[in-house]
């Protein structure tokens, strides 16, 4: 069966050396995966246009690099494929920036945004501490990276959904004790949301998360990474990136104060 | 690095599944667990579709209305789409009337969705079955004087599920593959686990081919055993064989 698989396997083509910036500023436009349905960071207003605070960025980091941005809805599960595939140019998507994933794809430094870990759940939850989560049943977003690593460490069994609308669904069916996800999203989500006022985060937030751009490796002398680094550089430097998080409520954000005017 | 690491990798791929032993549990649970659905669910559309194609064939019209109505909304409308409306439509409407007390689980909807979708193509084929029962069989087990059920149970059930085994199987091969919308709703069959194992692993082409290959074997297991089937239960000068 191995040698089956390994044929199979064999499409997988290494990545030709491109000039991605090249390319980008020839077609004159630059193709961002952005997520659809997580307030206020990249959502979808009534007439289907994409808004959100990444979608500002978005828009900026274009202007900088003298194109049209275009928008392609991403998931978790799918944003690293989807960039592979040549089907984006840059993820611009929550993306957490993992030792792993940093093998797979280039992350943009200085990270844009910090977040961390947390779980929302019912008032009156019966979780106080994360050591309560030991043999708990969780709801997940498929593709989020800490699920493995809450299952793993609190033996729980996280049942991973589509994205976030789908799994507070099932939390509020009761499919689960709690909702594992972004600190930020879940609280932001939880003070905006009427439906979710008999919700609480319990826990403390865990694990620093940063957030980052992310390119495909093996493009030539990384122009596009490093040209995309210095503008998010700037972004942090000029506190512009902070003024941008304003209009969308996330000017408190511990991550974003920390690296405004610096 | 150990052997099952070393064979995990090899040619430059990673195989978590072989080595790494939380990925490899995961993946088999996924198997088991796609194997007792798919065949809990055909037990359940099995049984359930047989007793509406008698049903069809021996009850007055207003049951066979019904039973058309039934076999039309589940025929003609999309597998994942049932799903999602069992999950996240009819099981939220449990929870807000019922309060948080009464839940019923992502694979408990997902077996009554299945239930249903394969038993409405299971219906169908048991009652072209029936049909195909030669009218002479019955005039004769009538002239016998046998009852009723006893012509039912010896005569049209053997007969009707002969006819109906190669269409059957093509169904029962549509709920294996059915068992994957699973996924939708976290329901941890082979699809889910893989999809979870190529989130956090980043090994998409490996779960991928790892993934093609499971359902060719587990789909052909299925089919060999329904030919088997077949030729043993071949009556001579009765069908085509």
């Amino acid at each position: 069966m191995l040698s089956a698989v390994a044929v199979l396997g064999m499409t997988s083509v290494a990545p030709a050396q491109a000039d991605k910036l090249a390319d980008i500023k020839k077609a004159g436009v630059v193709k961002f995966g952005v997520k659809a349905d997580i307030k206020p960071w990249a959502y979808v207003d009534s007439a289907g246009k994409h808004i959100g605070f990444e979608i500002d960025m978005a828009q900026h980091v274009a202007g900088k690099l003298g194109v049209k941005a275009d928008f392609t809805t991403v998931t978790s599960a799918n944003r690293i494929q989807y960039l592979q595939q040549g089907k984006i140019d840059v993820i611009l998507a929550t993306l957490s920036d993992t030792p792993k994933r940093r093998k797979i794809i280039k992350m943009v430094h200085p990270n844009y945004f910090g977040d961390a870990t947390n779980v929302l759940a019912p008032k009156g939850t019966k979780l106080k501490t994360w050591a309560d989560l030991k043999d708990s049943v969780l709801c997940g977003v498929q593709g989020s990276f800490y699920n493995k690593p809450f299952a793993k460490e609190y033996n729980a069994e996280v049942k991973a959904f589509k994205g976030p609308p789908e799994a507070i669904a099932a939390l509020k069916q009761g499919q689960c004790q709690a909702f594992l996800f972004s600190d930020q999203i879940l609280r932001i989500q939880q003070e905006t949301e009427a439906s979710l006022k008999d919700y609480v985060l319990p826990f403390e937030p865990r694990d620093s998360d940063l957030w980052a751009l992310g390119v495909n490796h093996g493009d030539k002398d990384a122009s596009l990474a490093k040209l995309l680094s210095g503008i998010v550089k700037d972004l942090h430097k000029s506190g512009k990136l902070l003024e941008m998080a304003k209009p969308h409520g996330l000017a408190g954000n511990p991550y974003l104060r920390a690296h405004a005017n610096k | 690095m150990d052997l099952l690491e070393q064979i995990g990798t090899l040619g430059g791929f990673n195989y978590t599944i072989v080595y790494d032993s939380f990925d490899r549990a995961r993946f088999i649970r996924g198997i088991g667990f796609t194997v007792s659905l798919s065949l809990a669910c055909m037990v359940t559309s099995i049984v359930g579709g047989l007793v509406l194609a008698l049903l069809y064939h021996v009850r007055g019209r207003p049951t066979k209305m019904l039973i058309e109505f039934f076999v039309s909304v589940f025929r003609n409308t999309p597998p994942l789409v049932q799903i999602y409306f069992f999950f996240f439509g009819l099981g939220t409407f449990f929870a807000q009337t019922f309060g948080g007390g009464f839940v019923v689980s992502a694979t408990a909807w997902a077996m009554v969705s299945l239930t249903l979708f394969i038993g409405a193509l299971n219906t169908e084929c048991f009652r072209a079955g029936v049909q195909a029962v030669p009218e002479g069989y019955l005039e004769g087990a009538k002239a016998l004087g046998l009852r009723p059920w006893v012509i039912i149970w010896k005569i049209v059930i053997p007969l009707a599920v002969r006819a109906a085994l190669p269409s059957l199987t093509n169904n029962l091969v549509e709920l294996i593959k059915a068992t994957s919308y699973g996924y939708a709703i976290a329901v941890p069959e082979i699809l889910y686990v893989s999809h979870q194992i190529w989130a956090d692993e980043l090994n998409v082409i490996e779960m991928m081919s790892a993934l093609f290959v499971t359902y060719f074997l587990l789909i052909g297991g299925l089919i060999y055993l329904m030919r088997t089937l077949e030729q043993r239960m071949t009556l001579p000068g009765y069908g085509s064989n």
